[in-house]
């Protein structure tokens, strides 16, 4: 590779054989050298690439090629499999965000190979010191079984996605001869989920799914939301009912990594959101545990402006002491902390505590207005 | 052995809809469905623009006979009119069967299905799901499958037809989880798998457009028809060669040569942007051959033409076309609101394929079917689009033909038998082959042969054709398919073997590759999408015909097949 650094950009950009892949708009670095020369430059990158075969360790192997800053991570991986290394396993197809086969680990968090290039990736993971070569680290999906490099077992996946019923149901409804009547604006309220290209990103990184197997997962979730909200549909209470549960809704743990990565911008936390608000609007505290847990927690934060710790724990775990199970499983704690003593024998309101429930009142007041 | 009722190969639109007509008419039959990716990955997902229907939502004076004479004139004369007929009456009824499903389309203030202007299409009658309709429409299908009970195996390559005195029994197919190699057995067999966009350099295909099943037909000895037309889609998005829809012509974007003109007044006054793919891929291919392309830095007389969204706004930008945006974003840096778009044609669909029938069982010749084989989709040629196909006319083929293959399938397998033969010869078959790739000790990476080869279609069977060229490319292919025996495989494992996927499909797109340009250099004439300088005209007394190909090591037989003509008679094609 000829070494040669170009002024105005940096050393790691060289001048060698020509690749077009490259346009001018395509590039990062100002000043620019004049437009036409840009197509003659590319760079050395090293791949750092999980490589394992089933239910074996994972080693991690290099590989370095010179690619241009504008190439998708995908176009990388298959210049390695094609001329450097036929045994690197991936999937890919549609090389254009559609199809969603491609999503892995890359720098440390799932992503389409096919939507992430060079460029970014360095400039976000692996910035220039010292001439030294850039790296990209590829790992597979996590919350899935590896089959071989970076294919994952994606039965969990589609067999959680099937326990939402993800097709709309016209049962019970007369067909017409015509279409369903749908405004843009009922549609429009689709348009997120209906995005969704299943590629796992989010799963992958869910959090709630490392602890809770049964938790159906946020790709689910999201589709769930567009099936309970989709003005076609006829089993909407069905299904919110079939959603009230902790390997349902309630159990996503609002950590925000499937908003963070998802590739489509589907937001599939706000959606879990969404269905719980329909959940909160529909039951009283009794239901269960996660519904009783946010009603108490807006009633007595009405009541002192804060929460009082002591009545949370017995309302919401002890259900104003009807569960004896409950209760009996929160005694520990208390008199763990009766004899450390931090336990809080009084209750303090809050200075604020008129303000806190004027707000909270008035909050209330305009949501139900817009129902 | 597995045994189905019928074994259906492909999970992309056609497929999926024949599997679910199948359970839909008759819940009790046993379906299954193969795809070498999961279904919902097939390449229908990633059509974009649209799926085209006489709804009159938009334009009360649209009508199934108009929608069936711009097909016709469309193909250049060349579809057959009892296929476009029923194309086109039952397309209404099928979009809203597809909506009924679930399927999320674009829609009017009323609530109604929104349609917008195509290119060919005299009435606005495209339906949609903004840019991504074939994405909502394939998620949507390929949920109901398993809700249906189809039994879906995902990530099997088939290998083989098991086809035996014209009568289709089964397939083998080998499991890319774990190289298991699987025959099964079937009343009947479909086949929806597909374009062959990879047999060149440049494609809005995807990775899997790979022709498998046209291959394993003509392997067989079954004739592929009219394989010489091959769409070249005029705004591939230059380098990559993705597609930008042409609902972003629908919309009203401008194509621009680099003196900033609109030159498709020159070509096409009347329709401008919005003339048949054939002919905008050829004024795009004239303008850079006369010096008026760009290059990506603006200069003149480079490889591509710019299509200019500018006039139209970011509001309809945004809303309409917001994965046309994306797009150009993402892979050449170009904010599409500010900045014309670099384009140029990219190979992007197959009109040829396997012939069959009106009720897609398909052709051993003009006059015998085959028993116990159906196709659909883009793999078939039904054939509905002739010489050239018009936008938004792919997906609705797929849905129609789709779903009327799966309800006869349904009817022809109830008084058959469950075929019989020798798996244990075919099983030994594909496991020598398997074994030979894997063992064969050649100097050659796949890549390099097949990007030998892929230079070689885009080079002599492009946009613009003649004898010497495509010859001089008939000889390079045979010397191409002699290396074939060189290529070496890093990866001798059974676990998600992908090169040797690679290979087996390499194997098939050197079979198509031959098929096209045989069938190319026969055809001395210009109509649709095949267009020869050293025959400049249509030439309706000598090829007013379907070609048909006939594959055997040893060379390519060439038969033509008559037209249906029964509606619209021949005339000169102008926009």
């Amino acid at each position: 590779m000829a070494g040669a650094s170009v002024k105005g950009v940096s050393s790691i950009w060289t001048s060698a054989k020509p690749l077009f892949c490259l346009t001018p708009l395509d590039w990062p670095i100002t000043p620019l050298p004049s437009a036409k020369n840009l197509s003659f430059f590319y760079m050395q990158v090293t791949f750092k690439i999980f490589r394992q075969a089933s239910n074996r360790p994972a080693k991690i192997q290099d590989y370095t090629l010179d690619v241009t800053p504008g190439n998708t991570i995908l176009e990388c991986l298959n210049r390695i499999k094609w001329e450097l290394d036929g045994t690197l396993a991936y999937r890919k197809n549609c090389r254009n965000t559609i199809c969603g086969s491609c999503a892995m680990g890359i720098n440390g968090r799932s992503a389409l190979a096919c939507k992430e290039n060079v460029r970014q990736e360095i400039e976000r993971f692996s910035p220039q010191e010292n001439g030294q070569t850039p790296e990209i680290t590829i790992a597979p999906l996590g919350n899935f079984p590896v089959i071989k490099d970076l294919v994952v077992d994606m039965r969990s996946f589609w067999d959680h996605l099937e326990e939402i019923d993800p097709y709309v149901s016209t049962q019970g409804r007369a067909i017409p001869e015509r279409e369903f009547l749908q405004t843009p604006e009922e549609r429009s309220r689709l348009e997120q989920t209906g995005n969704c290209i299943m590629c796992g990103a989010c799963y992958s990184e869910c959090n709630a799914r490392e602890v809770n197997p049964d938790f159906v997962g946020p790709h689910a979730l999201a589709k769930a939301y567009r099936m309970a909200t989709d003005s076609r549909d006829t089993q909407t209470e069905q299904r919110l009912e079939e959603y009230n549960s902790l390997d349902g809704a309630w159990g996503c743990t609002r950590c925000y990594q499937c908003n963070y990565v998802c590739p489509m911008d589907v937001a599939p936390m706000d959606q879990i959101g969404k269905i719980k608000g329909e959940l909160l609007d529909r039951h009283d505290k009794t239901t269960n545990r996660p519904i009783r847990h946010r009603k108490v927690l807006i009633e007595l934060v009405k009541e002192g402006g804060w929460i009082d710790e002591r009545k949370f724990g017995l309302y919401v775990v002890g259900n104003y002491f009807q569960d004896i199970r409950g209760l009996l499983s929160i005694t520990p704690l208390g008199l763990r902390m009766v004899a450390n003593g931090k336990f809080p024998l009084k209750f303090h309101p809050s200075e604020g505590t008129e303000e806190v429930r004027s707000l909270i009142e008035r909050v209330q007041e305009a949501e139900r207005k817009k129902m | 052995m597995l045994e189905h009722d019928v074994i259906i190969v492909g999970g992309g639109l056609a497929g999926s809809r024949a599997a679910l007509a199948i359970k839909q008419t008759h819940p009790s039959l046993d379906v299954g469905l193969v795809a070498k990716t999961h279904p919902i990955r097939s390449h229908s997902v990633a059509a974009q623009g649209g799926i085209a229907a006489s709804l009159q939502n938009v334009d009360s004076e649209d009508a199934w006979e108009a929608h069936a004479f711009d097909t016709v004139k469309g193909s250049d004369y060349l579809a057959d009119q009892d296929a476009v007929e029923f194309l086109a009456k039952d397309a209404p009824n099928t979009i809203i069967d597809l909506e009924h499903m679930g399927v999320l389309f674009s829609r009017l203030p009323d609530g109604r299905i929104a349609q917008r202007a195509f290119g060919g299409h005299s009435h606005k009658r495209t339906c949609y799901a903004a840019d991504k309709t074939g994405h909502a429409i394939l998620h949507e299908l390929v949920n109901n499958l398993r809700h249906h009970g189809v039994t879906i195996y995902e990530e099997w390559y088939v290998m083989q037809l098991i086809l035996e005195d014209n009568e289709a029994k089964g397939i083998i197919m080998y499991h890319l989880l774990d190289g298991h190699l699987a025959v099964v057995r079937a009343k009947a067999v479909m086949f929806a798998t597909g374009g062959y966009g990879r047999v060149f350099n440049t494609t809005s295909n995807d990775y899997a457009s790979t022709g498998d099943g046209l291959a394993m037909c003509a392997i067989a000895g079954l004739p592929l028809e009219d394989m010489e037309f091959v769409q070249f889609h005029p705004t591939g998005l230059y380098p990559a060669g993705v597609l930008i829809s042409e609902a972003v012509r629908g919309e009203g974007a401008y194509l621009r040569n680099s003196e900033g003109e609109r030159f498709m007044e020159h070509y096409a006054p009347k329709q401008m942007e919005l003339a048949p793919r054939d002919i905008t891929s050829r004024a795009i291919t004239l303008e850079i051959r006369a010096g008026r392309g760009l290059h990506p830095d603006g200069t003149a007389g480079g490889p591509c033409v710019h299509l200019d969204l500018r006039h139209m706004g970011k509001e309809k930008i945004m809303s309409r076309v917001p994965f046309c945006w994306e797009e150009a974003h993402r892979l050449v840096g170009v904010d599409a609101i500010h900045q014309p778009m670099p384009v140029r044609p990219t190979a992007h669909y197959s009109m040829g394929g396997i012939p069959v029938n009106t009720e897609g069982q398909v052709r051993w010749n003009g006059d015998t079917l085959v028993e116990g084989f159906f196709a659909a989709g883009e793999c078939a040629c039904v054939s509905v689009h002739g010489a050239n196909r018009l936008g938004s006319n792919s997906l609705l083929e797929c849905v129609v033909y789709g779903k009327r293959t799966g309800i006869k399938l349904a009817q022809y397998v109830q008084n058959r038998k469950m075929p019989s033969f020798d798996a244990q010869t075919y099983l030994d078959k594909a496991q020598k082959r398997i074994y030979g790739l894997l063992e064969q000790e050649g100097n050659m990476r796949i890549g390099q042969l097949r990007q030998q080869f892929q230079d070689c279609m885009s080079e002599h069977c492009g946009v613009f054709r003649t004898d010497a060229i495509m010859q001089e490319g008939l000889d390079k292919i045979r010397q191409l398919q002699d290396q074939y025996h060189q290529i070496r495989l890093d990866d001798q494992g059974d676990c998600w073997n992908t090169e040797l996927i690679e290979a087996l499909e390499l194997g098939n797109l050197l079979v198509v590759g031959e098929m096209i340009l045989a069938s190319a250099y026969n055809r001395k004439e210009s109509r649709g999408a095949h267009s020869r300088e050293d025959y400049a005209t249509r030439d309706d007394e000598k090829f007013l015909q379907h070609t048909l190909s006939y594959y055997s090591p040893a060379g390519i037989d060439i038969q033509y097949m008559p037209v249906v003509i029964n509606r619209f008679q021949p005339q000169e094609r102008k926009y």
